[in-house]
């Protein structure tokens, strides 16, 4: 394959003065009949230049419109304030609704130019292994352009059909192990990557995210990169042993995310999160069965003074044995109605975002979601109006009630519209003044309702809510169409 | 007082506590930027008068902004003008991840203040950075970022007047490269 033109707008088109030399001819000849050799080679000769000069035109005429580009003010930006734009932007929205920088690069010839000498946008490299020849050179254009930043690198799934690959893949993490800040593997099996991660030396690993199944065959040669400070995996068919051995490695890490089975691995889970105290971000997911009997977990709690956000499942079992006095997220996903003891056995005093999905019932202080009609909060450690007071975001799935607890939010999610539509009719603008942003409405169903009550709705928003709401953005229908009502 | 002159010749009195909201300014009056010192003196020897190191901020010499016109430089005092007395922000550099963290945290008056023309937003980001006021700067980036965000490249070209230059060749070439560093 050609090596990929870095310069497109110096790229190889002709211009009109290359195409002045070559020799006229005159196109009136080719008309002749019959054709001798002669004549077919003049005719041939004038339809060459023919397309010359349709490319030369061509070529100009976008030169041209590259000139008009530039003197837009964006395009005058200096490089550097154009980059900071664009990592401000984020990845951009591709053709095919992926993120990506590299889709800046389709605006135009001076923003791809920008994009391309900017390392810091071709540092994510995904691996496929999908049949594309062109694989090596594309990856080797992409190592190029990130010049000496560091890497993360998502390797795909490929066929067993295409051994072809391996190899490359192989060269790609021996060449670059050098720069390799983050592997994310996302392959069903990891055994012909470990050869490979035994006998190479990641000396900037920070980050190993594996996806597939089980991480048995990787999770040993993990103690080799003591450096990690993202770890996500599941546990699977794991020897406790191994896991054990982590535990006394691994003691940077900052964001650990784990799928456990059984409960000795929760135990040595536990283990690692002892020597890891200053981890900030824990998910952790059991499928241990809810009958087990907690035995043998450690009797002391291990305080995690620096966890910020947690994410699980299960608090059962964790609430014996993890402290999270400075918690300020917390994700919990099939809870039931004994949540009231969890902040208390957590010892959190500060949460800021609380996400409770799939609950049965819980009622926060005078606000009640659902049918319950005990208060839990009322008796813990914390009162339930400093409780609240922290609280900017929450996410409802249930019936809502709202109190003056909820005066402190910026912003409300909910997931159907008649929980929008009580919303509105219990005229939230007195409770809820410091709103701004009623934001991310999932509507289901949303394209059968679009024509009756949804634009009544707003008008009733505006009625109510106006004063202080700002914007409402309704996130998406079943069609995936964005819908965007800006400063009604 | 100091008096800031325009490349449309304009004055411009201002406080000197607003005017020092500029680090360029600022580190002329402290007489601590040589280069900018230099380019002062360059621009006013052209101008048929001088400038002594010590005169720089003195109320009857002006600072010369070449870069500037009036109008552009009337926005950046408003917004000066606004701020005057905060805090200036450290020098810390922020790395890309928390640089897009705060992405859409334009306070209320800040909104009011870039909602200009394309054409007067991009020149207040130039003065902004000409001057170094971080704040303006960050404030116009972000504007630009929002507007940005989230859309194709087709609809960026609309929202900035940019026409298409590539050829449906090079169109295709650059699709493809970008599924290598795309996640599907």
């Amino acid at each position: 394959m050609a090596p990929i033109d870095l310069n497109p707008s110096k790229s190889s088109h002709k211009s009109f003065g290359e195409v002045d030399e070559t020799p006229t001819t005159n196109v009136t000849e080719t008309a002749s009949v019959p054709v001798s050799p002669g004549a077919r080679g003049r005719a041939e000769n004038a339809e060459d230049v023919k397309k010359q000069c349709i490319q030369a035109a061509t070529t100009d005429h976008l030169n041209m419109k590259e000139r008009r580009n530039m003197l837009i003010p964006i395009n005058r930006l200096p490089f550097e304030l154009f980059t900071h734009i664009i990592l401000l932007a984020g990845p951009s929205i591709s053709l095919y609704d992926e993120e990506s920088y590299g889709s800046y690069a389709l605006v135009c010839r001076h923003w791809r130019s920008v994009l391309i000498h900017s390392p810091i946008f071709w540092r994510k490299i995904h691996l496929k292994f999908n049949g594309e020849t062109e694989y090596n050179s594309f990856v080797q254009e992409i190592c190029r352009r990130s010049q000496l930043c560091s890497l993360d690198i998502t390797i795909r799934p490929y066929s067993k059909n295409s051994p072809q690959y391996r190899p490359h893949l192989e060269d790609l993490l021996f060449k670059e192990s050098h720069r390799i800040r983050r592997i994310w593997v996302r392959t069903n099996s990891l055994t012909h990557l470990v050869p490979l991660f035994s006998n190479t030396h990641f000396p900037v690993l920070k980050g190993f995210s594996y996806d597939g199944g089980s991480s048995v065959d990787v999770l040993p040669h993990l103690v080799n990169w003591s450096r990690l400070e993202t770890l996500r995996c599941q546990l699977s068919d794991v020897p406790q042993g191994a896991i054990n051995q982590l535990g006394s490695v691994l003691d940077r890490l900052r964001s650990l995310e784990l799928t456990i089975f059984t409960l000795p691995l929760l135990q040595s889970v536990l283990r690692i999160l002892h020597n890891n105290v200053n981890l900030q971000e824990l998910r952790l997911y059991t499928r241990i069965p809810s009958d087990t009997v907690a035995v043998g977990l450690p009797s002391t709690p291990t305080i995690l003074s620096a966890l910020q956000s947690l994410s699980t499942d299960d608090l059962t079992l964790l609430r014996q044995n993890i402290r999270a006095p400075n918690l300020s997220s917390l994700e919990v996903t099939c809870y039931d109605s004994t949540f009231e003891t969890i902040p208390e056995m957590l010892s959190v005093s500060l949460i800021k975002y609380l996400y409770i999905l799939d609950f049965n019932t819980i009622e926060l202080g005078h606000c009640i979601l659902g049918s319950t009609e005990r208060v839990f909060f009322e008796t813990s450690s914390f009162t339930e109006e400093s409780f609240f007071q922290t609280i900017e975001d929450l996410s409802f799935k249930h019936d809502l009630l709202y109190g003056p607890c909820l005066r402190d939010c910026f912003r409300l999610e909910f997931n159907s519209l008649e929980l929008l539509v009580e919303a509105i009719q219990t005229a939230v603008y007195p409770i809820l003044p410091r709103m701004k942003a009623l934001s991310e409405i999932y509507v289901l169903n949303f394209g059968l309702i679009v024509t009756t009550e949804y634009e009544g709705m707003f008008e009733k928003l505006l009625a109510l809510v106006a004063p202080s709401v700002e914007i409402i953005v309704p996130e998406y229908d079943d069609t995936r169409t964005f819908m965007y009502f800006d400063h009604f | 007082m100091v008096i800031l002159a325009t490349s449309d010749n304009e004055q411009f009195n201002v406080d000197k506590e607003v005017a020092e909201r500029s680090v360029l300014i600022k580190n002329m009056l402290e007489g601590e930027n040589p280069i900018a010192l230099a380019v002062a003196f360059v621009y006013m020897k052209l101008n048929g008068s001088f400038i002594r190191h010590e005169d720089v901020g003195e109320s009857d010499q002006s600072i010369p902004l070449p870069n500037i016109t009036s109008p552009v430089l009337k926005k950046v005092l408003e917004y000066c003008e606004h701020h005057r007395g905060e805090p200036l922000p450290s020098g810390d550099t922020d790395n890309a991840d928390d640089v897009r963290k705060r992405t859409t945290d334009i306070s209320e008056w800040d909104q009011k203040f870039i909602t200009v023309d394309q054409e007067m937003l991009f020149e207040i980001i130039l003065a902004a950075n000409y001057l170094d006021i971080k704040p303006l700067l960050d404030v116009g980036c972000k504007t630009v970022a929002n507007m940005i965000k989230g859309k194709t490249p087709e609809e960026i070209r609309k929202l900035f007047n940019i026409v298409n230059d590539f050829t449906p060749e090079e169109e295709a070439q650059i699709k493809k490269e970008n599924e290598w560093a795309e996640d599907r």
